[in-house]
């Protein structure tokens, strides 16, 4: 049948089946995620991308930049490991600064690759365990391309488009079946799969302004993914030989139609400020408020649909009834505010220089208290960053500008979590739910002048 | 450090980075709430046919399981020979092997005893080993240093009050000792399942009302007469025993009760016959008094129509095993114990 491998095909094309992205739980780029992502403010390099478009325009010669990031969860429940995946994937873009209208200007791209596999959709049943804003969630390809504008030399403008793709299809079957000789059913199929790209929109600002100070915002639109699949059963059942004229013709029809949010990204909004308290030291904090309300229950939603024609000369035979609809319990997720903190230290060493960076930011949960059907697990984290970074500049003729060397390690702490239940008799029960994170990452950039 | 040494330094890291894949999918030993579905192993996965215990010569039935380590259970059980009830003790290694042959516990000693004690639960105290069972009298305790050589008390502990609403005999009874020594007794009488409490076990049992709002006593778990599935009477419409109580301490910092009973439907009528549903039933509580009873069965009679008087174990956080009393051949001309398990997707090979 080869519906099948067809359908499957259009199911891997599908974006991962992210809640949020890699980059809003593990940060992107070394230094900025060793910053504890307080970078909002402060950023001027290709994480600009990702953390405030704005920060491009402090750029004024080509930079490229390539890294890699892999994660390591080791959440448990009752204290057992549940093997959720690891999060990994090579990092980079580039900003292309230049001129419009005598005013600075810059181009960015920003890319996170998952190296393990591009995409991945899983639909569980809402009674299913599960660690909601892990797992598959942090699978996904992002791209992001902004632009960014310096009008005046204190304030720094940017917006770009982060690109997703969705798939819908759906496959449709039709033909005669035998009930009694089912190898001479006579059966047609087709598949319609359809990958249509999603944009969010991504916009920001810093403003520079007196005693070393530095302010930014940067606004992060909500998007949502559907995958959608329908599948069409249409054709005659045939009691007896396709070919009997004695044989009982039954026409009739089934549909299925499935859909699953497999993507959620929360509007964010976030304002942040950075303090270069010396030449060499500079102090940063962001806050971020995200819009965690507006997540709908992720399970998929089945709508089976089953016409059967029966002839009146046999009394006796009933259409099957079909099954209801599963409810789905609301989720209930609340809105965040996400506070974050770094210092950057710089020593020189020549006409060289040595960075080293401390972070940390603290993630509240947005999923509440689970005493019902639903098992979304999740819990507040602690997230505690540090790093270190070597920037070599003039090299030699071939590399005039710089090449800097960064790495990065973060560990999240999430907090010991109860689930109880109301019902004594849960299918589930309660446990308790924790864990950690490492993560772990490097970037290579190199700057022109 | 040069820029091509850079950067192949971090080529080289990407690269290993990206093949340490591995499998993952965050739905491993994923908690579970032990309260079925339960499957009967057959005659395929045993050593010995469909019983995992049998006496050609009498019937074994009333199992009550007590953990030894992590993979051994003693059970405990009764052998019925015409009027005449002895307990047994065997251990069962894995689930589904008799490690050695059963060996008498407890037989009819005492005057009160009438001939017959069985039905027995086994829980650890402070300072050894806790028995109730049941005898024609009532319920009866016994005690043991090693679980091996039992000490009957030479009075019964409970015996049946009519004006509490037990107006059979009280049989079946199962017994929790909580750390702080504080005592439930269940037991079954009139169709229901009762309970007794007492703050140590040397102390005189008081008893339980479900629902104090009420002017007679209730019971922990009665018989419902609930219609459910368009008209089909409930799987414990009829009539419910056969209590096995168990408390579970949660890591979440809850106690969770547990109460496996047997469970028989009221007879259905429609098509004029008695067809009486026997299942294995659950209910649960948070204090050990207020039960509620799970929907469904989690052990249908369907496979064996006798199923009854469960015992769980479990022998890890994922896997429960279910001693219950059932047919040993088709007939139903030998009963003694049988063994299920949760989850039941998954066959087992049987045991040498």
């Amino acid at each position: 049948m080869r519906a099948v491998p067809l359908l499957a095909l259009a199911l891997s094309l599908a974006p991962s089946a992210a809640r949020a992205n890699p980059l809003d739980m593990y940060g992107f780029l070394s230094r900025s995620t060793s910053l504890g992502g307080a970078v909002t403010a402060d950023v001027g390099d290709v994480s600009a991308g990702y953390y405030n478009p704005a920060g491009l325009a402090r750029l004024r010669a080509f930079r490229a930049e390539i890294g890699y990031l892999h994660a390591s969860p080791s959440l448990n429940t009752d204290g057992r490991d549940n093997q959720v995946d690891a999060s990994r994937g090579f990092i980079g873009g580039l900003v292309a600064p230049g001129r419009i209208f005598r005013l600075p200007f810059a181009f960015g791209l920003a890319v996170h690759v998952p190296d393990d596999r591009l995409s991945q959709v899983r639909a569980l049943t809402q009674t299913q365990p599960r660690w909601e804003l892990y797992s598959v969630r942090l699978q996904r390809l992002y791209i992001a391309a902004s632009l960014a504008i310096s009008p005046w030399r204190w304030l720094r403008l940017g917006a770009g488009l982060v690109f997703m793709a969705s798939t819908r299809g759906g496959f449709d079957i039709s033909g005669r079946i035998s009930a009694t000789q089912p190898a001479n059913s006579a059966l047609t199929h087709g598949v319609d799969a359809d990958l249509t790209a999603v944009r969010y929109l991504q916009a920001g600002a810093q403003v520079d302004l007196p005693a070393n100070v530095t302010v930014g915002a940067a606004f992060r639109d909500e998007f949502r993914l559907d995958t959608q699949l329908d599948a069409n059963l249409m054709g005659q059942i045939y009691v007896g030989g396709i070919n009997d004229p004695r044989a009982l013709v039954i026409p009739g029809s089934y549909g299925l139609r499935s859909r699953v949010l497999t993507a959620f990204q929360p509007r964010q909004v976030v304002l942040g400020a950075v303090w270069r308290m010396a030449p060499n030291l500079r102090v940063m904090a962001d806050l971020m408020w995200v819009q965690w309300s507006r997540y709908e229950n992720p399970t998929a939603s089945l709508d089976v649909s089953l016409d059967l024609t029966i002839p009146a000369s046999v009394p006796g035979l009933r259409q099957p009834s079909v099954p209801q609809p599963a409810a789905r319990e609301a989720m209930r997720f609340h809105d965040t505010f996400v506070p974050r903190v770094g210092l950057e230290l710089t020593t020189p060493i020549g006409r060289h220089a040595l960075a080293f960076r401390l972070g940390y930011h603290f993630d509240p949960t947005p999923v509440p208290a689970q005493p019902g059907l639903t098992n979304f697990i999740d819990a507040s984290r602690h997230v505690a960053a540090f790093g270190m970074g070597i920037t070599l500049r003039r090299l030699g003729a071939a590399l005039p500008g710089t090449v800097s060397l960064d790495v990065h390690a973060a560990m999240q702490l999430l907090d010991s979590r109860s689930i109880v239940k109301a019902d004594p008799n849960d299918p589930v029960g309660d446990y308790l739910a924790t864990g950690t994170v490492l993560n772990l990452g490097t970037t290579l950039a190199v700057g022109f002048e | 450090m040069t820029a091509r040494a850079a950067l192949l330094a971090t080529v080289a890291l990407s690269l290993g980075c990206g093949t340490g894949a591995s499998p993952g999918g965050g739905d491993s030993e994923l908690p579970v709430g032990r309260s079925g579905p339960y499957r009967l192993l057959d005659s395929e996965e045993l050593p010995e046919g469909a019983c995992l215990l049998r006496d050609q010569a009498a019937t074994l039935e009333d199992p009550a399981s007590l953990r030894l380590d992590v993979h051994r259970v003693a059970l405990y059980f009764t052998r019925r020979e015409g009027a005449r009830r002895t307990i047994l003790r065997a251990v069962v290694v894995d689930g589904r092997r008799v490690e050695a042959a059963p060996a008498e516990a407890l037989a009819p000693s005492l005057g009160w005893h009438g001939g017959s004690v069985g039905a027995p639960d086994v829980a650890i105290t402070r300072d050894g080993f806790a028995m109730v069972y049941d005898t024609p009298e009532g319920i009866g305790l016994a005690t043991s240093a090693d679980g091996l050589a039992w000490r009957a008390a030479d009075e019964p502990m409970l015996v049946a009050d009519a004006a509490a609403g037990e107006l059979t005999a009280l049989r079946a009874p199962t017994l929790v000792v909580r750390p702080d020594g504080r005592v439930i007794v269940a037991y079954e009488s009139a169709g229901a399942i009762w309970a007794a409490t007492a703050d140590e076990l040397s102390m005189p049992l008081r008893r339980l009302d479900a629902d104090e709002r009420t002017p007679r006593r209730e019971a922990l778990v009665a018989p419902g007469a609930d219609a459910r599935d368009a008209g089909v009477v409930g799987y414990a419409s009829g009539a419910v025993g056969d209590p096995s109580l168990r408390a579970e301490d949660s890591l979440a910092g809850r106690t969770l009760y547990r109460l496996f009973f047997s469970a028989r439907s009221a007879p259905v009528g429609i098509d004029g016959g008695s067809a009486i549903e026997r299942a294995i039933g659950l209910a649960g509580s948070f204090d050990g008094v207020h039960f509620a009873r799970a929907e469904s069965a989690v052990l249908s009679g369907g496979t064996d129509p006798a199923v009854r008087a469960p015992s769980a174990w479990s022998d890890g956080p994922l896997r429960t095993w279910l001693f219950v009393s059932g047919r040993c051949d088709s007939g139903g001309r030998n009963e003694g114990i049988r063994v299920a398990v949760a989850p039941g997707n998954r066959r087992y090979p049987r045991a040498p």
